[in-house]
């Protein structure tokens, strides 16, 4: 096994994306005041509903799948083809 | 001539051609067709006239043309794709496969629809058995069992229907008869409609790498037109569009096979389709073709990647693979641009799959509305971020191989272009819909709105995915809904073989051992046991007593075994027959 470090796994560059990423979803945060709430839902109207959401999804779905993984994971291993 | 037959007669003359003139006549099939159907006008062509009915091979209007145009666009993006490949097998089913979508495309009656429905199922079995592995023939085998069942089905429905009509015109069917639910079975076993959906993540990952972008392409998104065109406004098609929305995508968190994983995605996102057929309304069925067309670039793109990444490496598990940004960075970049595809602004997804949503907003469709957000957030997060991360970043798995083909690297650029331009000129798109289109995607709030969707879920993925918490990607096999038809197939053939070999065992001893054995034994031992029984009497006459009887018996015996019955005896035999049968007539 090799292994090389490069622009993308480079400690500086990682760290880098991360707080690039960090600000544009503060930036996200933010627009949120700019925005004149269109709810069809009444929930959908309130402050920071759509990150909230889509982070409580993210931490949900995973959960939901490790319950699911315990149902129905077979013991037969996937051959090789 | 019809688009769907210039793909389909065309791909006919593949096998006889070699090298780079089958791959440019591969290329031009699907072209040719394209460029017969952008310059026929909206309405009836290439009718054919059938027993006292009219086959009807161009029905033209904007729904049939927007499926269309893009089946010709993935049939063509996939021929580059697949130019390196020396197949005649995969090339000549691929093309009768796509050319077949084109037909159930434009198909304006039943049997014509029938015809390429069917021929469909068989040439998409050929991409599967190409990969020519004992996996491979096993799920083509479940594969084009499960579409003879739904093919069965829909041609119940269909003579059903003839009947009750009288006419083979396809048209808007009310679920209510029989042959109306004949009709959506057939239809919903091909859109992987739940439960009847694990023929495709059964199936896809054993194709050829080829195949797979191919199949991604035409059976799920052809049964969605053909909902579209007879079962909009359905509204058991909700619920069970949001089955396919939601529980396919557990299954793609904790899958490990690459292309599984995209399988499951790839039933999630005609799950939403399939809400938006429920629906029913102009900007829902707008959503769902727009949908369909964005659907298949983003998921052939993410096909193709994959499929680019399994070739190069020969693994296809995720827990293999890491990394790969090294040595295959155009592959990356385009995975990146496939994942990225699935509801970022700028990109295809976005444009499309919003529309549904806000139908389901506007028909105040509560549930519906959460679980489609939800659905979408995962899909992103779950499939669209974590497939390009674990394959081409995350742990360096040592793998270092060569940049895929050109001509793959060319087929993944002008999909991912696709999914550019779709995205950044979505009013092409949207002049090329059903209905009139009063949908504007970008505006402000939408924007910000999708993007705090999708970007908080994957920064939940990402949370989860650096704490470890995530569910651990293991080399082992998922039960799904195949397990209940499985099941029921492994206890229907104990039944049948329990059953029928039962009644033949039983059979066999009654009739074969027990009575023709009786006829046997009675045919050879009768005539001296009567000859013995009818002389007996007379025997005791003449005094012999059973001395003499037994000697009779013996001697008679004896006779018939060799033949020499004395003439005297037969005589007798024979008077006392004729006597008795006299007696007996009266």
């Amino acid at each position: 096994m090799t292994t090389d470090t490069t622009l993308f796994n480079s400690p500086k560059t990682l760290k880098a994306l991360i707080v690039i990423f960090g600000i544009f979803l503060a930036c996200l945060l933010g627009a949120d005041l700019l925005i004149h709430p269109h709810a069809s839902f009444t929930v959908d109207g309130w402050p920071e509903f759509n990150p909230i959401f889509g982070f409580l999804s993210g931490l949900v779905l995973p959960v939901i799948a490790l319950g699911l993984n315990f149902l129905v994971k077979n013991g037969k291993t996937t051959g090789k083809h | 001539m019809p688009p769907a037959l210039i793909m389909v007669a065309g791909a006919l003359a593949l096998p006889i051609m070699k090298g780079r003139l089958r791959s440019i006549w591969m290329m031009a099939l699907p072209l040719l067709a394209l460029l017969t159907l952008v310059s026929v006008p909206n309405g009836t062509h290439w009718t054919v006239p059938f027993l006292d009915y009219q086959l009807v091979f161009g029905r033209v209007d904007a729904l049939s043309r927007v499926f269309g145009i893009i089946f010709c666009i993935a049939a063509f993006a996939g021929s580059v794709y697949a130019m390196h490949e020396e197949d005649a097998l995969a090339h000549t089913s691929a093309m009768i496969y796509a050319g077949s979508a084109v037909g159930v495309t434009f198909a304006g009656d039943f049997f014509s629809l029938y015809i390429f429905w069917e021929f469909m199922a068989v040439a998409s079995t050929f991409l599967i058995l190409a990969r020519r592995t004992e996996k491979s023939q096993k799920a083509a085998f479940r594969y084009i069992m499960i579409h003879i069942l739904g093919g069965l089905s829909l041609m119940a429905g269909i003579v059903l229907q003839i009947h009750e009509t009288g006419s083979i015109a396809l048209s808007a069917i009310e679920l209510a008869s029989p042959a109306s639910w004949f009709i959506f079975i057939g239809v919903a076993v091909n859109a992987a409609i739940y439960p009847m959906h694990a023929w495709l993540k059964d199936a896809y990952p054993e194709a050829t790498v080829t195949g797979a972008v191919f199949l991604s392409s035409f059976t799920t998104k052809s049964a969605v037109y053909l909902m579209a065109r007879t079962f909009a406004g359905t509204e058991i098609l909700i619920p069970l569009g949001l089955a396919m929305a939601l529980i396919p995508l557990c299954y793609a968190v904790i899958e490990n096979d690459i292309r599984r994983v995209l399988a499951y995605s790839l039933i999630n996102q005609v799950g939403f389709m399939i809400v938006g057929i429920g629906i029913g309304t102009d900007l829902a069925l707008n959503g769902v073709a727009a949908h369909a067309v964005c659907h298949i670039l983003y998921k052939s793109l993410l096909f193709m990647s994959a499929g680019a990444v399994i070739q190069q490496t020969g693994k296809q598990d995720l827990s293999d693979l890491g990394g790969l940004f090294r040595s295959m960075p155009w592959t990356a970049t385009f995975c990146i641009v496939g994942g990225l595809a699935m509801s970022t602004p700028y990109f295809c997804g976005f444009v499309s799959k919003s529309m549904i949503i806000s139908a389901a907003a506007h028909e105040h469709l509560t549930l519906a509305w959460f679980a489609l957000q939800f659905a979408a957030v995962g899909v992103f997060a779950y499939v669209g971020m974590r497939v390009p991360f674990l394959t081409f970043f995350h742990k360096d798995s040592g793998l270092r191989p060569k940049e895929a083909p050109w001509n793959m690297r060319i087929a993944m650029g002008l999909t991912a272009l696709g999914c550019v331009f779709v995205g950044t000129n979505h009013e092409v798109l949207y002049n090329l819909l059903p209905h009139a289109a009063d949908y504007e995607p970008y505006t402000f709030a939408h924007v910000v709105n999708q993007l705090q969707l999708q970007f908080f879920g994957t920064l939940a993925f990402l949370i989860l995915l650096a704490k470890g918490l995530l569910p651990r990607l293991e080399k082992v096999s998922f039960l799904d809904t195949d397990w209940f038809y499985a099941g029921a197939g492994r206890l229907f053939y104990t039944v049948v073989d329990k059953a029928f070999n039962g009644i033949n065992t039983a059979c066999d001893a009654l009739f074969v051992k027990g009575f023709t054995g009786s006829v046997n034994r009675f045919a050879q031992k009768a005539p001296e046991s009567i000859a013995v029984a009818l002389m007996a009497p007379f025997n005791h006459l003449l005094g012999n007593g059973n001395a003499g009887q037994a000697d009779l018996s013996e001697r008679v015996k004896q006779a018939f075994r060799t033949g020499t019955v004395p003439t005297g005896v037969g005589a007798f035999i024979a008077v006392l027959f004729i006597f008795i049968l006299y007696a007996v007539r009266g």
